[in-house]
């Protein structure tokens, strides 16, 4: 009941000051703008706007930094949509999740039901934070390394399902993603790896430029190839009402809604997992589920709700440990975490009792954002739409050079412009010898978190790897894991005769 | 045209010779600063980036000009782009034993130590907190260090420590296990995040790290403190014995956050700075600020810093941090 009275306080307070609401509009709507342009992540997105709140109280600040981080990771799923290009890297499952409408003419739709699903995803997540944060909190702390270790098995598992029709193709793509994410200092003892020397390379390959690479610079490519044809033109858009989905069509999909939204919830929990991760699992998931995997694949529908849903589950996810345990779930929550400290605010288990006002602020801050993101993002999708007539010539230099500075901008290191180009040309050749690209990424993602907490769990283990089994969640996850990797490879291999039959 | 391009190229010469003939002003007379002064910082939402923002605003304070604090990618681009800047006493960093970290390691293109001109340090930062879960310390009947160290004696290898390889925290972890006794499995988890997660998940025994992390932790009564590392007790515990108070000898790592302008920049210069950051350091208002974010004001003048910072550097060569 308190909890309510503190919630509809907090509502009141938004709503009857100005300066609240119209932060939280502006921001929302940059934070938009921010996270559709291609090579502006989420994180740099708060870290642009952070030094604005220096001056403001605690209240203000999350205003302003919590409607950007909610503006940004849902702005990015425009650009993945419309241009191809993820704008941040929890918008990568919605690049080939939303292609396919994309191709159809049905961008604006696409993101339409996008937008609709990330208001959902948002929702659900942020009911959980409001509600539940403690109990979720203590939830964290049964996971341990093995636990994260089995869960990146897992996910490594279904990278089989989005390896498209030539299985080797894609296990060879997230081979180099791997062998990539092994360049930079060794997750234990910290000495350089496959750095060859440079200083430069001593921080690794960023994810950033490693992904503006491989999706932009191969579609600019293409355009100079197909330069005389008419897919150098603009392309042509469906007009669409509303979002896109009338509400029995969208309610038709709820179990693909509430699975993506628990998944991106609870990976959001996860600390250092991510929510590039949580979507990549939740579009694996759904296209494992999906009854007609080609449909999955054709339609997109589904991808994009699953993708979308889960990336946006997973912010309000992240604020759990930062706010119940004082330890950030993500990039964004560290710097969320960093401006409260600014204000005098510390996070951890006594912040609910110590700093109530402001927590359920906090939430309130969460919802209302998370609507004007929903208003805002559709109202300015029309002009979004309009890019994608312009000749698309004169759009990919734009991207390239947007992507250009988001490589840069990441660590103001030179090198990384070498490491898009490099990325671009890997691109480039992949796609022309049909490997898959988004199992490199997902490779690259993924293997941070596998050899990263398998080094930590065998040295907490004393070098016993046995120990794994003695915790049930891991076990449970390498148990699906089995089972990924068994009904992938039977389906494989189903297809493979299938199509010699044919 | 012609005309236009030999009265622009003469324009041009002309402005050339002034710019290589003209004195620096500096030298001319001391006549700094007169525009805003830049301090480079470190990445944006880190520790270091508040407390040298918070420190910035009182700075202003007791400067005629204005501060501008730039936020940098890490620690070490912010070290260099001051080592590469006009020696004109308007551009700064204020930064930590994280990059001579990264000099012993050999990842950095400087010397920590020698390149700059060293302006003095302004605070004493974190610091760092022996501590254990509750239900350890019921479990083991430790209440204190030494019981601790006398559990690990009596039992060998059988408890664990965290550290993180290649970072500050190897200092006092390596410190304790060599110089106060424990002996304990070192373990390398990782981040902050990562090791307090570990911790309070029972996953490790023995936890060394920042007030911070672990504060509301033992204000609930889920962690007990035994211990903070240094010679002198920290003013945010007060009432949490040190390691100097049980007579325990060790390396001296506070997180000092020294400021450095170019090796060439000139003396009065830095004087001027060095008072100005001193009467900085002294007011209530910035103490207290500081203080918020578990910081203590602190002034050395330059040559204290340098020869504070010369001994970490050796200290870390000698315990052989990142080198495991």
């Amino acid at each position: 009941m308190e909890a309510f009275q503190f919630f509809g306080s907090a509502l009141f307070s938004i709503f009857l000051t100005p300066k609240y609401f119209l932060l939280i509009l502006g921001f929302t709507a940059l934070g938009v703008l921010l996270g559709a342009l291609p090579g502006i992540s989420v994180n740099m997105s708060l870290i642009l706007a952070l030094p604005l709140t220096y001056g403001m109280d605690s209240e203000t600040a999350m205003a302003v930094l919590i409607s950007c981080y909610i503006g940004a990771l849902s702005g990015g799923l425009i650009s993945a949509i419309t241009l191809n290009i993820p704008g941040t890297t929890s918008s990568i499952a919605t690049t080939f999740a939303g292609k396919p409408m994309a191709d159809r003419g049905e961008a604006g739709r696409a993101v339409g039901i996008g937008i609709l699903t990330s208001f959902v995803g948002g929702t659900f997540s942020y009911l959980l934070l409001m509600f539940m944060a403690p109990l979720m909190g203590a939830v964290a702390l049964k996971f341990g390394n093995w636990e994260y270790f089995s869960i990146g098995i897992f996910s490594l598992t279904m990278i089989i399902s989005i390896a498209g029709d030539d299985v080797w193709k894609g296990i060879l793509s997230s081979a180099i993603g791997m062998a990539l994410a092994m360049t930079g200092p060794d997750p234990m003892s910290g000495i350089l790896r496959f750095n060859f020397g440079l200083r430069a390379l001593s921080g690794g390959v960023t994810t950033t430029a490693l992904m503006c690479g491989m999706f932009a610079v191969p579609e600019l490519l293409k355009l100079a190839e197909e330069r005389d044809s008419p897919q150098a033109e603009a392309k042509q858009v469906e007009k669409f009402r509303g979002y896109g989905i009338s509400l029995k069509e969208y309610l038709s999909h709820w179990k693909n809604v509430l699975r993506s939204a628990l998944i991106g919830t609870y990976v959001g929990v996860l600390p250092g997992v991510g929510a590039s991760s949580a979507s990549l699992l939740s579009y694996m998931t759904a296209k494992n589920q999906s009854k007609d995997q080609e449909k999955f694949l054709t339609d997109g529908v589904d991808g994009v709700i699953a993708s979308e849903t889960a990336n946006n589950a997973c912010m309000g996810g992240a604020m759990i440990p930062m706010l119940a345990l004082g330890i950030p779930g993500s990039g964004a929550a560290a710097i969320l975490m960093s401006a409260l400290m600014l204000h005098n605010v510390q996070c951890g288990p006594l912040i609910f009792t110590k700093n109530t006002t402001l927590i359920y602020f906090v939430f309130a801050v969460c919802f209302v954002a998370n609507f004007v993101m929903l208003i805002v993002e559709r109202g300015v999708l029309s002009g979004y739409i309009k890019v994608l007539t312009a000749p698309r010539r004169i759009v990919m230099v734009f991207v390239i050079m947007m992507c250009c500075i988001g490589a840069y901008s990441a660590r103001s290191n030179y090198v990384d412009l070498y490491v898009f180009a490099a990325g671009g040309a890997l691109g480039y050749f992949m796609k022309k010898g049909g490997v898959p690209t988004a199992p490199i990424i997902l490779g690259y993602i993924l293997s941070h978190i596998v050899e990263r907490n398998f080094v930590h769990a065998m040295q907490l283990s004393r070098g016993q790897i046995t120990a794994i089994f003695s915790r049930p969640i891991s076990v449970a996850f390498l148990i699906l894991a089995a089972i990924s990797l068994f009904s992938s490879i039977r389906k494989t291999i189903k297809a493979s005769r299938s199509r010699k039959t044919a | 045209m012609k005309k236009f391009v030999g009265f622009f190229t003469g324009f041009a010469v002309l402005c050339t010779a002034s710019g290589v003939f003209t004195p620096d002003v500096v030298h001319a007379e001391m006549n700094y600063p007169k525009y805003a002064v830049t301090i480079n910082g470190s990445t944006s939402g880190s520790t270091v980036d508040v407390n040298v923002r918070n420190f910035a605003q009182y700075l202003a304070k007791n400067l005629p000009v204005n501060v501008i604090v730039n936020s940098t990618a890490s620690q070490v681009d912010s070290y260099r782009d001051t080592l590469n800047a006009d020696p004109d006493g308007y551009t700064m960093s204020i930064t930590t034993a994280n990059v001579t970290l990264r000099d012993v390691q050999g990842t950095t293109d400087f010397d920590s130590v020698e390149d700059p001109a060293f302006v003095g340090n302004i605070a004493k930062g974190g610091g760092y907190w022996v501590a254990v879960t509750k239900k350890f310390s019921e479990k083991y009947n430790i209440k204190t260090l030494p019981e601790l160290v006398a559990y690990t004696k009596a039992h060998p290898k059988e408890l664990n420590i965290a550290t993180s390889y290649g970072t500050l925290n190897e200092i006092p972890v390596t410190s304790l296990i060599n110089d106060v006794g424990i002996d304990a499995t070192e373990v390398s988890i990782g981040a902050a995040g990562e090791r307090t997660i570990a911790f309070i998940a029972g996953e490790l025994d023995i936890f060394v790290g920042t007030w911070g992390s672990i504060s509301q932790y033992v204000e609930k009564g889920d962690v007990v403190c035994l211990a903070s590392y240094g010679n002198s007790r920290s003013p945010f515990t007060p009432n949490i014995p040190c390691t100097g108070d049980y007579g325990y000898k060790i390396v001296d790592c506070a997180t000092f956050y020294t400021v450095i302008m170019p090796k060439e920049t000139p003396k009065e210069i830095i004087d001027y700075m060095a008072a100005a950051l001193k009467k900085t350091v002294e007011d209530p208002e910035c103490v207290a600020k500081l203080a918020s974010n578990s910081t203590q004001a602190y002034f050395m003048n330059g040559e204290d810093t340098k020869n504070t910072m010369k001994n970490m550097k050796e200290a870390m060569i000698a315990i052989g941090i990142g080198k495991k």
